[in-house]
């Protein structure tokens, strides 16, 4: 367990070392702010709300396809592919540590990323909806917001597994890169070519909190797909487990 | 050793059989929103049909505008017969129209004057209904599930004990997909500047009537902080799978240049029956007084 957490601090310090963490976490801050700023600005000419009580759901919209993915596959480069190439990864290893509790670690560590970004989001989101938004075209509901976002950090973390398995086939972190956003926009374009194929990939689960927002979506919907989100997340974290344990750095 | 192997073996088997699992459900799961599409093809593809068709326009529940029409309509030679009648804030308008092999016949009750359309574009029209009748072909289909997403789980449906199903879809503002919700406010823009182009040629032929009383634009041009409050679907399905209501209730808040705050409010009731035992009214034009509509007013709506 002591183990465990020295890994995760760890992890986490390095992540706060890197400039990209930094500049990604200033920018997922910026985003909404100047959005909403344009909005409020062009509000004479289009009629838009500029940050209308709904403002947090459709940034969240916005950051489980494009922006989240993106900062996971640079955060995974860096994780696996990258130790492995700089040769950090021997280090770690060679360390009084497990390799179960370095895999642990780094996964925790995307975990707590992810969770922060959506933590931000949330925070600035309301915000501009506070400074820049009229209250009296609605409020926020902040307990099915609060089930939204809890959902959108769970179907990103799952999706962060499958780029974690997919990662360990890899030993240069660009060429993952690469890779991993070919096949995540694939996986986003093959829905409209193939029927029933969006029902078996985490990729077509990225706009699911928004099943969470709703009064009328039956419970055993969201059990199937909750349990289908989990045993992905798990499966694809087992699997990256296997190769990553029988790597030889 | 072993025990490891166990472990990992374990996990990867019973999460990966729970995937499976659940990813089937999800794909062999039947939800309303299929049952919906199903019975849209059906009701598509009968031979005649009679339609009750009623809109209501309010504001602040305040009634701006009100649409009753009655329509027998078939659909293999497009024959097309019934009564419109609206009325609205600049009063009353009640209208006959037929659609028979020589042209729609327009007559407003005011008048006894039969306005003719034999516009060539009908030929044209004719095409492109063959071509619709395939309405929703498989990829446009696919297409359109994907674009539709995740929202297609919201759409619930209860049958009942007859084989009946009821279809109902409540959507709230935030779950309304942003890029809907930002052409909002451009359509708004775009209605209000086609109504003030309209005004200026003042002409007194039905059509022009028609669009004049269905809707005073300017009472309602909000300019501010436009969006979507809520949509609301419900429809009724009857046990042979055809569409037998449907009502779409959409409210829109927004401001207008003044500051006040609206909330539009259109309800859109659609019931259906006589279906493949509709015969639809035939008008005889021998003998009356008959004047030719002028044919730009068809093309309006392609610019």
């Amino acid at each position: 367990m002591y183990n465990l957490r020295a890994g995760l601090k760890n992890e986490l310090m390095l992540m706060l070392y890197r400039r990209k963490t930094l500049f990604f976490f200033i920018l997922a801050a910026a985003i909404p702010i100047l959005l909403a700023l344009t909005f409020h600005a062009l509000q004479p000419m289009l009629g838009l709300v500029a940050a209308s009580s709904s403002y947090p759901i459709q940034m969240l919209n916005l950051y489980t396809i494009f922006i989240i993915p993106l900062f996971l596959f640079l955060t995974i480069a860096d994780l696996f592919p990258q130790e492995i190439s700089a040769r950090t990864l021997k280090i770690v290893l060679l360390r009084p540590i497990h390799r179960f509790s370095v895999y642990t670690a780094k996964i925790l560590a995307l975990g707590i990323t992810i969770a922060a970004l959506l933590l931000i989001l949330a925070i600035v989101t309301s915000a501009c909806n506070a400074f820049l938004g009229s209250q009296e075209l609605g409020t926020i509901d902040w307990l099915s917001y609060g089930k939204a976002y809890i959902a959108a950090f769970f179907s990103m973390w799952a999706l962060s597994a499958v780029f974690v398995f997919v990662a360990q086939f890899f030993r240069s972190a660009s060429g993952f890169l690469v890779f991993s956003i070919l096949l995540y926009a694939a996986a986003k374009v093959t829905p409209f070519f193939l029927k029933g194929f969006s029902s078996f990939s985490l990729a077509s689960y990225t706009d699911w909190y928004m099943l969470w927002l709703s009064h009328s979506v039956s419970a055993g919907k969201l059990i199937t797909s909750s349990l289908f989100v989990t045993s992905g997340l798990i499966l694809f974290f087992t699997l990256g487990y296997i190769l990553f344990d029988r790597k030889e750095a | 050793m072993k025990k490891k192997w166990l472990m990992t073996g374990g996990a990867v088997g019973i999460s990966g059989v729970i995937m499976l699992a659940t990813g089937l459900t999800a794909f062999a799961g039947t939800s309303g929103y299929d049952d919906y599409k199903a019975a849209l093809k059906n009701t598509q593809g009968l031979e005649s049909v009679t339609a009750q068709v009623s809109a209501v326009l309010k504001d602040n529940g305040n009634l701006l505008s009100q649409a009753q029409g009655s329509l027998k309509a078939n659909l293999q030679n497009e024959a097309v017969s019934g009564t419109v009648k609206i009325s609205g804030t600049k009063g009353t308008e009640s209208l006959s129209l037929y659609n028979q092999t020589d042209g729609a016949v327009l007559k407003s009750d005011a008048s006894d004057i039969y306005y003719v359309m034999q516009d060539k574009s009908e030929q044209k029209d004719k095409n492109s209904k063959s071509k619709d009748a395939t309405w929703i072909n498989n990829e446009a289909e696919t297409v359109i599930d994907a674009l539709v997403g995740n929202l297609q789980n919201e759409v619930t449906s209860t049958t009942a004990s007859d084989g009946s199903k009821h279809i109902s879809l409540q959507l709230e503002s935030a779950q309304i997909p942003t890029v809907v919700q930002a052409l909002v406010p451009i359509a708004f823009k775009h209605a209000s500047a086609v109504e003030e182009k309209q005004t200026e040629n003042k002409q007194t032929d039905p059509q022009e009537l028609f669009h004049q009383s269905l809707f005073d634009f300017k009472d309602l041009s909000l300019t501010e902080g436009v969006q979507i409050q809520s949509v609301s679907l419900n429809a009724d399905i009857n046990a042979a799978n055809e569409l037998e209501s449907q009502q779409l209730i959409v409210t829109i808040t927004g401001k207008d240049a003044s500051g006040t705050t609206h909330t539009l409010t259109s309800n859109l009731d659609v019931q259906l029956s006589g279906f493949n035992g509709t015969t639809p009214d035939s008008i005889d034009l021998t003998g009356k007084q008959v004047k030719p509509l002028p044919m730009h007013h068809g093309d309006r709506f392609h610019e």
